[in-house]
């Protein structure tokens, strides 16, 4: 390598990406508009005003059937709803990848875990899980009332696939609602979020 | 072997084991494993040796054999995914160190990125005696140990599945007294091919925040030398830059600048940054890597770089001020007394002088950039040194304080010698006494070493960092500098004539002189004390044989007299010697200088006190340096100097640089400077601070002290980095 050292300018392996309009936290997060296993469309900003928990979902990934087998995603759902906040819970697997479902399959299968999101939202082409830079299942989000991104990572901090670690992990997406409830600053904002990679199209 | 399924990887495993089990007998170890759930992928424990060796190495790994498509992940796992974790259950001999991640490759999925291994792959765990060569109690006696690991991991291909599996290993003990000590098992191959990452973690790398990515710069470590085709890194932070987009390298030399694509959510200020660089050769398995760990650019109040000419300026003006610094005065204000004798004398008199003066010149500078030349090869081989390293060396110490013993004695008038003793008052009346001069330069360069003089600090700092060539002509400044009176004075004596006549006068403030000197070796002794205690008697000895050896060369007697009376001095001291360390190591030890307001520095206990106060002042200081001292003295110590650091919340620590210690030596690099003291306030974010003057004053420090928090806290609300 010495030779190579040697050399006054080598550049390797030169690839630079796009860079992807992600969403930040403390900026307005990103507009979409996707349509419910019924059909029905939803847009974020139809819902200013209101806080907006985004999940992004893949029913077969293993950190997913953590939380929703142990009940700990469902009870989120529950107690996030009672107290006015839309859920939605968006699956980006592109069609012949796993957890991809068509919308009668997701609706099915959305009573059997009974989840309690608002809506079940279908991002087959990836476009929005690549706007929001969502890496994996499950990746959380949460926007406040004015459509800004109070929270961007992990649902908890116990990485792993295990049902009995659920139990004693800090939620940061409870601590975050809590903290948006309150009108307060969210304290844990950002955190590397963990899961199965979303199964975007090639 | 492949296997497609679950329940192949189970029937096979099962299998192996019941065969591994027939094969058991009281010395080959046995494998077991229970509840296995491996979709996959074959994954047995295997072991390093086939027999526990007290206070031998032992190393235990996870051998995965995994289906084409399939991966698992390195420590940090990329976007997705999570690395194998494992609860271990070992004889309480023994402890699990932290463990080394063989280099992983980058695994591409979509738009994402992985760190992971494919194939077969060994993930190690080395395993070290808790006390060298001694069983705990409840191992002590069995035959066998068990160690039980409860695994589980991730497996991936586009979709994940989790696995787990307990694997037991029951190992038996070998105690030296048997036939298969230390065997090796058939398995240790494996562990000597893992491709772990250099040993060494680079630390001196830099990280930019260039707006939408980080630039990193660092030395790759030397032997990198396999011709690469491949380079990449991998991120050991979360939530700092994009897994995905391969990482741009700018090489020259073995500089390295790295370009990475920031994370969107990465915090607004980071500390460190931190990963493992790869280079692959032509063969994929040729890989080598090294960890780096970056620290955040600093920002300095009130200092910029500083230009060349600037800095060779204060390291000139730092030479001047040494001249009058408490080591090197007594020296030479007796050489230039010599000139009294000159100024009456003629011309031919007076060009001799001129001579005198700038071979002496020519010492001091020789000297010098011998001391720069071994210090930039000494720091060039990796070394973490700086200014006044020569005084981290115990045995230098001792010399020095011998070597001043001796001057001492010399100016007392215990005896005469030519280069350094009487006639170095004389030097310039000499003929031929060029060989006398030059030696005075060396001298004083010398006895100059303990000493840093204001604006040296920041000469020497740059000096060190910078390239070999700026490095000498900072040297030569410093060393220019230090001469620069001596050689003045020899062009101009008359400026002397303000001084009474040569007389006896001469001789009383010749002998005055000693006592300054003969505080310098005590205070050398001292230095030596809290180096090395046990030297201090064998320094005096040397002092005292030197001093009879000395009064020997002059004593009136016969020649074989002296010889033998030489001989039995030495003889007599080497057995006062050692018979005095026996009584020394007996002893009671000394106790490091406690003193509860100013904390010792650490890296850890720096950290905790920025987590825990405003601002951190830290004294850079060490026992050997004078100034240090003079300053801790009239200053530092004092109730005032507690009163008002405690008032503005500032800690105190003290880092005592008085032996060799990299860390310190890194931190004081990280300010810029190679030499104590040295005074720095840090505020809280660790990245603004400021270094003050070398020569403290309580007004002085109040003054640069208020400044900085002033400025500081300017500085921040504005959000300006450099």
């Amino acid at each position: 390598m010495k030779k190579l050292f040697g050399l006054a300018m080598v550049f390797a392996a030169v690839v630079s990406t796009q860079a992807r309009a992600e969403a930040k936290v403390g900026e307005a997060a990103p507009a979409f508009e996707l349509k419910d296993v019924d059909g029905k469309a939803h847009s974020l900003a139809s819902f200013k005003g209101k806080t907006v928990v985004l999940e992004w979902l893949n029913h077969e990934c293993p950190f997913v059937k953590k939380h929703y087998d142990s009940g700990n995603m469902q009870k989120l759902q529950e107690s996030a709803t009672k107290d006015g906040v839309i859920w939605l819970s968006i699956a980006s697997s592109a069609p012949g990848k796993e957890g991809y479902m068509d919308a009668v399959t997701t609706k099915k299968v959305s009573a059997e875990k009974k989840s309690k999101a608002t809506a079940v939202l279908l991002d087959a082409s990836g476009a929005v899980g690549k706007v929001y830079g969502a890496k994996v299942t499950p990746h959380m989000y949460v926007i406040d009332g004015t459509g800004k991104l109070v929270y961007n990572g992990a649902i908890d901090d116990k990485a792993s696939t295990k049902v009995e670690d659920v139990k004693g992990a800090k939620s940061y997406v409870s601590e975050a609602l809590a903290s948006v409830k309150k009108g307060e600053a969210v304290k844990v904002s950002a955190t590397k979020p963990y899961g199965c990679g979303v199964k975007y199209k090639d | 072997m492949k296997i497609a399924n679950l329940l192949g990887a189970y029937v096979f495993l099962m299998a192996s084991f019941s065969l591994a089990a027939e094969a058991t007998t009281e010395s080959t170890p046995a494998y077991r494993v229970e509840n296995l759930k491996s979709p996959h992928a074959e994954v047995k424990l295997v072991a390093s040796h086939s027999h526990l060796v007290e206070g031998e190495p032992f190393q235990i790994g996870f051998l995965f054999n995994i289906e084409p498509e399939w991966h698992i992940y390195w420590r940090n796992p990329g976007d997705s995914g999570t690395p194998l974790s494992v609860k271990w259950s070992i004889p309480s001999s023994l402890n699990t160190l932290p463990q080394r991640w063989p280099l992983p490759k980058r695994l591409p999925v979509g738009p994402l990125a992985n760190y992971g291994y494919e194939g077969q792959v060994l993930l190690p765990f080395d395993l070290e005696w808790k006390r060298a060569s001694a069983w705990a109690t409840e191992d002590r006696g069995a035959s066998r140990v068990k160690i039980t690991a409860r695994a589980d991991w991730l497996i991936c291909r586009v979709e994940c599945l989790p696995a787990e599996g307990t694997f037991e290993i029951e190992i038996p003990i070998e105690r030296g007294d048997g036939v298969s000590s230390g065997e090796l098992s058939s398995d240790k191959h494996l562990f000597d091919k893992v491709p772990y990452a250099d040993k060494d973690t680079i630390k001196d790398a830099v990280v930019v925040d260039r707006g939408s990515e980080y630039e990193v710069e660092f030395t790759a470590p030397e032997g990198f030398d396999a011709p690469a085709i491949l380079w990449d890194f991998y991120s050991g932070d979360e939530l700092r830059i994009q897994h995905a987009p391969i990482p741009t390298f700018e090489l020259s030399d073995r500089r390295v600048k790295l370009h990475l694509v920031k994370d969107t959510n990465a915090p607004a200020e980071i500390a460190t940054l931190s990963g493992l660089v790869m280079a692959q050769g032509k063969e994929a398995s040729d890989r080598v890597g090294f960890e780096i760990v970056a620290n955040a650019a600093t920002t300095v109040v009130g200092a910029p770089d500083q230009p060349l000419a600037l800095l060779i300026f204060f390291a000139l003006l730092g030479g001047i001020l040494l001249n009058v610094m408490p080591c090197v005065f007594p020296v030479l204000s007796l050489k230039i007394l010599g000139f009294v004798h000159e100024a009456g004398e003629g011309a031919q008199g007076r060009s001799r002088l001129r001579r005198h003066g700038w071979v002496f010149a020519l010492g001091v500078l020789v000297s010098f950039w011998l001391l720069a030349g071994l210090l930039i090869v000494l720091r060039g081989s990796g070394v973490a040194l700086g200014w006044g390293f020569q005084l981290q060396s115990p045995l230098f110490v001792s010399a020095l304080a011998v070597l001043f013993l001796l001057i001492g004695l010399n100016f007392i008038g215990f005896f005469e010698l030519n280069f350094s003793g009487g006639r170095l008052a004389t030097a310039g009346a000499t003929r031929g006494g060029y060989v006398s001069s030059f030696l005075s330069g060396v001298l004083a360069t010398v006895v100059a070493t303990p000493c840093t003089a204001p604006f040296m600090g920041v000469a020497l700092g740059a000096a060190l960092a910078l390239p070999p060539l700026s490095s000498i002509l900072i040297f030569t400044g410093l060393g220019f500098g230090m001469a620069l009176p001596y050689v003045l004075l020899s062009h101009f004596p008359q400026w002397l004539r303000f001084l009474p006549r040569p007389g006896a006068w001469m001789e009383t403030f010749r002998q005055l002189l000693a006592f300054p000197i003969f505080a310098t070796a005590l205070w050398l002794l001292w230095v030596i004390l809290k180096q090395n205690p046990d030297l201090v008697i064998d320094v005096l000895m040397m002092g005292l044989l030197v001093s009879f050896v000395v009064w020997l060369t002059r004593a009136v007697m016969a020649r074989t007299t002296k010889a033998i009376l030489g001989l039995l001095a030495l003889a007599g001291g080497l057995w006062l010697g050692n018979s005095m360390r026996l009584i020394s190591e007996a002893g009671s030890e000394i106790k490091a200088e406690s003193n509860s307001f100013w904390q010792p520095f650490t890296p850890e206990a720096f950290d905790e006190a920025l987590a825990t106060s405003e601002y951190v002042f830290v004294d850079f200081t060490a026992s050997w340096c004078i100034t240090c001292q003079v300053n801790k003295k009239v200053v530092l110590n004092t109730d005032a100097a507690k009163e008002f650091f405690a008032e503005r919340g500032v800690t105190a620590m003290r880092a005592d640089w008085t032996h060799q210690d990299p860390q310190i030596s890194k931190v004081l690099e990280s300010l810029g400077r190679s030499s104590v003291p040295t005074y720095a306030i840090f505020r809280r974010d660790r990245k603004t601070y400021a270094v003050l003057p070398e020569i403290l004053s309580l007004s002085l420090l109040s003054d640069e002290v208020q400044k900085f928090m002033g400025q500081s806290a300017s500085n921040n609300s504005e959000g300006e980095t450099k």
